[in-house]
């Protein structure tokens, strides 16, 4: 929530800088020789929904090729010492997956990666899974500055999206809210923590509106702190702009210097037809 | 027994042969009848015999019985030199001539312009306000803060930013305080301009080399800026009327020569552009069409001398800027400052102000419209007593002593919303702190050529209930909470200062001096931006956040070439830090009510060789500044435990001010600063995470903004002060001063129009897909014209 009253201001700031100033593309040279690891390790409660990627970097000016890494060995162990390996499935190079994990909730799970000899690993906990109570749309009159209304929205009404869940009181919970229209993902980072909410029945609209006769699909992510830290640092990961944090890397549960992130999630999905 | 009433004897009945009376008073300007600060009153043909008027214009000067003849001075005023007896306390106030007034009766000696030689203050720049009016600045306002950032160790935070380093310190380091209340953002519109007009100001002095025990609460500076008190021996109107602001000051008597007043108010309007862009078919540039931004300041000032010894003044500032976008976004923030003081004589030695504080600062930032309307504030006020005495124990030694008493109030979240909005959103908790201090310092001549000041500051800061204390694990987790009641004490820290400064008089040209000081500072502001920006909150010291500290020492060389034509001086320091605060990785700054687990804390350290040679006098004046220096930053959680440039460190730092006066209407004027870059973190390599790209960084602060230079231009024309009338008798024509002043003032920001970077951004060409650096730059070439008046 927090974060898209963030951005809008700094959007609103940034249409008045760009009145009054000059842009223009310049020539920096930087130190292009380190060359990282990147592991995207997501696993989640739903059947054939967990994969672990390996790449590495490519360089900042170079194409954005990035070089996927085959002949890795992944493995994950949950709490009770139960291993299993993912391999890469033949097709998708770097992508290594298995037929039947699935993610359960009140766990703990590490990742142990080798890649060229060398070792990466992380630990990734869940709890009890929130799900959503009702998902229904509100019709409001387009007043310019409503989420998703003004600038290129040219409709007299918009169609906002709620959701409804109860947050659960005892535990600190931290969600993502991915969004799909008509099957396609929408590009916007919806999350939130219950800092401010604990333990309260939310009931809140996402900040986009949607045509008529759409099919949306939400699914809510339940996630540990260390992957809320990632994916708030990621969100966050400012290019240097005005207003915006020192630039610097999202905060990774992985260690030795991988990039990247290792989430055990629990996922409940609902969806709604716009009307 | 009898041996010891003997020596007593014998003592009393030497004091007796050696009495010693005082003289003093206060020493004014006989046009305005403003106070003189730091006008000197010297004894004729003793050489370092003397005081120096306080921040009153109170001056205390005891000497053995006898003659003497002494000497009143003050820059830019005509000497006064009395002779007297000093047979008994004598009480002498008098007022001092301007060197342009036409009251010149007396000759007007080549004031001894060396104060810079022969002060033991060290570190320490002094701004006349009335030299800002011939150096250019932006839109052609003179502004104290900028033009402070012309001078050796004192750097400019970068375009659009009001905030300052001084000597590698952070912002949030600079004590600002106006007649004596803590301004907590000295900035409007976003940094352009500073909140002081500079109409209403009398005298500024920046401390950068640690300050004396009076001061305390920030670790790099102290900005003491006093206000003029207004004319009072008549009415005096000033004002001037520019492309994006206008001016007013009006000052006058209450009483004359008792007391007077003086308003001053300044209005920008910049919103009035954004009103042409109405007819665009942009659908944005609509929307700022009917956007407001502007900023107002109001000054108020009164004060009144009640009998021979008493005086009460009461002063206050109330700012305030206003940005909205549409009708849809508003964000307005502010200071409000009122201090009421009180000037006590007890007796011709002892001199007392008593001050009652008050400050505020204040943002509210809204969104929405009618029912669906959210608004966060967040807010700092403090009450302030302070209790301040002068001792003028005798011509070697002043005394200054005395306290102080805060209470903080800190509302870093508050969060209101309309009807029209579901969800609840808890306000983050407020915050209470006390903090005090004491002080006992000296400044004694010892000799003819050494001066000391030294003094200790005794200070400490509690945090008190009531409210929510959290405690963190290393990782930033919260682990415990306790509840604290009313007043409840939570956590006190407290610590010793001591401040030393000499200076060595070398020969009647030239000196050494040298400094040290310890300062503690309990109040921290928590920034989420590379640049300062209005929505930083102040964070008070805590059970998490420890008072960072800092020692410096500083070591000077000042010389006076040509009978004080030239100053040249070279000052050096060296500046460590402990308790210094950053922010973990992917913090969470804004609207965290457990903020303090995003902050890590280590040490800092700054060194630095400043040089300044400075003319005075004659149809070219100007002066040059070079720093070179280093800040960096130790923490153990960032830049894997090494040293790592702080976003102020600033390698080469130079200033180039010139101004020529062709004539008495005419003056030229010109500025010229260059500095390197700020320390920044670049990427070098980028990933996919998520289908998304995303860049790699592998150091802090590794790399540098490109370098930053301009060049400022200026012409101020005064039109005809002066009618010529036929002298009856002689018939010659006479120039007559006339009662309204008026002139020109023409300046160009940023003359040869280069684009400095405000901000380098690396993100993917949508065309190309390969990733490039943009670099926004805010100003090119900015004229502007003011005309001024006064009468």
């Amino acid at each position: 929530m927090t974060l898209k009253l963030i951005s809008k201001f700094v959007l609103v700031i940034s249409i008045s800088l760009s009145i009054f100033s000059c842009e223009k593309i310049i020539d920096i040279p930087v130190d292009e020789s380190a060359q990282k690891v990147v592991i995207e390790a997501a696993t989640s409660n739903l059947l054939g929904d967990s994969y672990v990627l390996l790449s590495k970097t490519a360089t900042l000016y170079g194409q954005n090729i990035f070089k996927k890494v085959n002949n890795g060995t992944v493995k994950i162990t949950d709490k009770n010492g139960v291993e299993v390996t993912f391999t890469e499935d033949g097709t998708d190079v770097g992508k290594y997956t298995h037929p039947t994990f699935v993610v359960t909730p009140n766990n703990t799970y590490t990742l142990q990666v080798n890649i060229e000899g060398k070792d990466y690993s992380a630990e990734s906990s869940t709890q009890s899974t929130t799900v959503i109570d009702s998902i229904y749309v509100v019709k409001e009159p387009n007043n310019g500055f409503s989420p998703g209304g003004g600038g290129t929205n040219e409709n007299d009404s918009i169609n906002l999206v709620f959701l409804a869940y109860s947050d659960k009181v005892n535990e600190k919970n931290y969600y993502r809210f991915n969004v799909y229209t008509n099957g396609d993902r929408n590009k916007r980072m919806n999350i939130t923590d219950d800092k401010v909410t604990n333990g309260q029945n939310i009931n809140g609209p996402f900040f986009d509106s949607y045509e008529s006769k759409d099919t949306v699909l939400v699914e809510m992510v339940n996630m540990d702190k260390a992957n809320y830290t990632y994916f708030y640092s990621l969100a966050n990961t400012s290019n240097g702009g005005p207003f915006s944090a020192s630039p610097a890397n999202p905060v990774t549960n992985l260690d030795n210097g991988a990039l990247g992130y290792f989430g055990a999630y629990l996922k409940d999905t609902v969806s709604v037809i716009i009307p | 027994m009898k041996f010891i009433l003997s020596i007593l004897l014998l003592t009393l009945t030497t004091i007796s042969f050696s009495q010693n009376y005082t003289i003093s008073g206060s020493l004014r300007d006989s046009e305005t009848g403003e106070d003189l600060v730091g006008a000197r009153v010297l004894v004729k043909d003793q050489p370092g015999v003397g005081v120096v008027t306080n921040v009153f214009g109170f001056y205390s000067l005891t000497l053995p019985k006898g003659d003497y003849t002494l000497v009143y001075q003050s820059i830019s005023f005509s000497n006064f030199e009395f002779k007297v007896t000093l047979d008994k306390n004598i009480e002498k106030s008098l007022e001092l001539n301007p060197e342009s007034s036409l009251l010149n009766a007396v000759e007007v000696t080549g004031v001894k312009a060396d104060e810079n030689i022969t002060s033991a203050e060290m570190g320490v720049d002094k701004i006349k306000v009335s030299d800002l009016d011939a150096i250019p600045v932006l839109f052609g306002e003179k502004d104290i803060m900028k033009t402070m950032q012309l001078l050796p160790g004192v750097k400019s935070a970068g375009e659009g930013s009001a905030g300052f380093y001084v000597r590698g310190g952070g912002a949030d380091q600079n004590l600002i305080l106006l007649d004596g209340a803590p301004v907590y953002n000295a900035s409007h519109l976003l940094g352009f301009f500073s909140v002081f007009n500079s109409d209403a100001l009398k005298d500024v002095k920046l401390y950068k080399g640690g300050a004396p025990a009076q001061f305390g609460g920030r670790l790099s500076s102290v900005m003491d800026i006093q206000m003029k008190e207004g004319n009072s021996k008549r009415l005096a109107v000033s004002g001037g009327i520019g492309l994006i602001s206008s001016k007013l000051t009006i000052e006058a008597p209450i009483v004359k020569d008792k007391g007077s007043f003086i308003i001053s108010g300044r209005r920008t309007y910049a919103d009035l552009f954004l009103r042409t862009l109405k007819n665009s078919t942009d659908p944005q540039k609509i929307a700022l069409s009917k956007s407001t931004l502007y900023f107002y300041d109001l000054n108020l000032k009164a004060n009144y001398r009640i009998g021979k010894k008493d005086r009460v003044f009461v002063s206050g500032y109330f700012g305030r800027d206003k940005f909205g976008f549409s009708d849809q976004f508003g964000f307005d923030w502010g200071n409000i400052t009122g201090t009421v003081r009180w000037n006590h004589i007890f007796s011709e030695k002892l001199f007392s102000n008593t001050s009652l504080i008050f400050s505020n600062y204040n943002y509210k930032i809204n969104f929405g419209a009618d029912d669906n309307t959210f608004e966060i504030g967040s807010e700092i006020q403090d009450y302030n007593l302070k209790q301040d005495f002068d001792y003028y124990l005798n011509a070697k030694n002043t005394l200054k002593f005395g306290g102080n008493l805060v209470h903080h109030t800190f509302k870093p979240g508050e969060i209101e919303t309309g009807s029209g909005i579901a969800f609840v959103l808890n306000d983050i908790a407020k915050r209470y702190s006390i903090e005090s201090a004491l002080y006992l310092a000296n400044e004694q001549k010892i000799g003819k050529r050494l001066s000391i000041n030294y003094g200790l500051r005794y200070s400490s800061f509690s945090q008190i209930g009531p409210g929510d204390i959290y405690e963190y694990d290393t990782d930033g987790n919260v682990i415990d909470t306790t509840a604290y009641g009313d007043l409840e004490n939570v956590v006190t820290y407290h610590g010793l200062s001591p401040r030393f400064s000499t200076s060595y008089l070398l020969n009647e040209k030239s000196s050494i001096k040298g400094a040290y000081a310890r300062t503690y500072q309990y109040l921290h502001l928590i920034s989420n931006s590379t640049s300062s920006s209005p929505t930083d909150i102040w964070l008070p010291s805590s059970n998490n956040i420890k008072p960072q500290t800092s020692d410096q020492v500083s070591l000077g060389y000042f010389r006076n070439f040509k009978d004080n034509l030239f100053e040249f001086s070279v000052e050096t320091y060296y500046k460590k830090m402990l308790n210094s605060i950053d922010y973990r990785d992917g913090a969470e700054v804004t609207l965290n009510p457990t903020v303090e687990g995003e902050l890590l804390y280590g040490e800092g350290r700054a060194y630095g060789v400043e040089f300044l040679l400075k003319k005075r006098r004659g149809k070219f004046t100007g002066w040059v500044s070079y720093t070179l220096s280093k800040s960096e930053k130790l923490f153990d959680q960032i830049n894997n435990g090494t040293w790592f440039p702080a976003k102020q460190d600033r390698v080469h730092d130079i200033s180039v001010v010139a101004m020529y006066k062709l004539n008495k209407r005419l003056t030229f004027s010109a500025s010229w600063v260059y500095y390197t870059g700020a320390a920044v973190s670049f990427p070098e390599a980028k990933y996919e995470i998520d289908g998304a790209v995303y860049n790699y960084y592998s150091e802090r602060n590794g790399y540098r903004m490109p370098d930053y230079h301009r060049l400022d231009l200026g012409i101020t024309l005064k039109n005809k002060n002066f009618k010529l009338v036929k002298n009856a008798e002689t018939g010659k024509e006479m120039e007559v001063p006339k009662r309204f002043e008026s002139s020109w003032n023409f300046s160009v920001y940023n003359a040869y129009g280069r684009e400095n970077a405000y901000s380098i951004t690396f993100a993917e060409n949508e065309t190309t897909g390969l990733t490039e650096a943009t670099q926004i730059a805010l100003f090119k070439i900015i004229p502007s014209v003011t005309y001024n008046f006064k009468f």
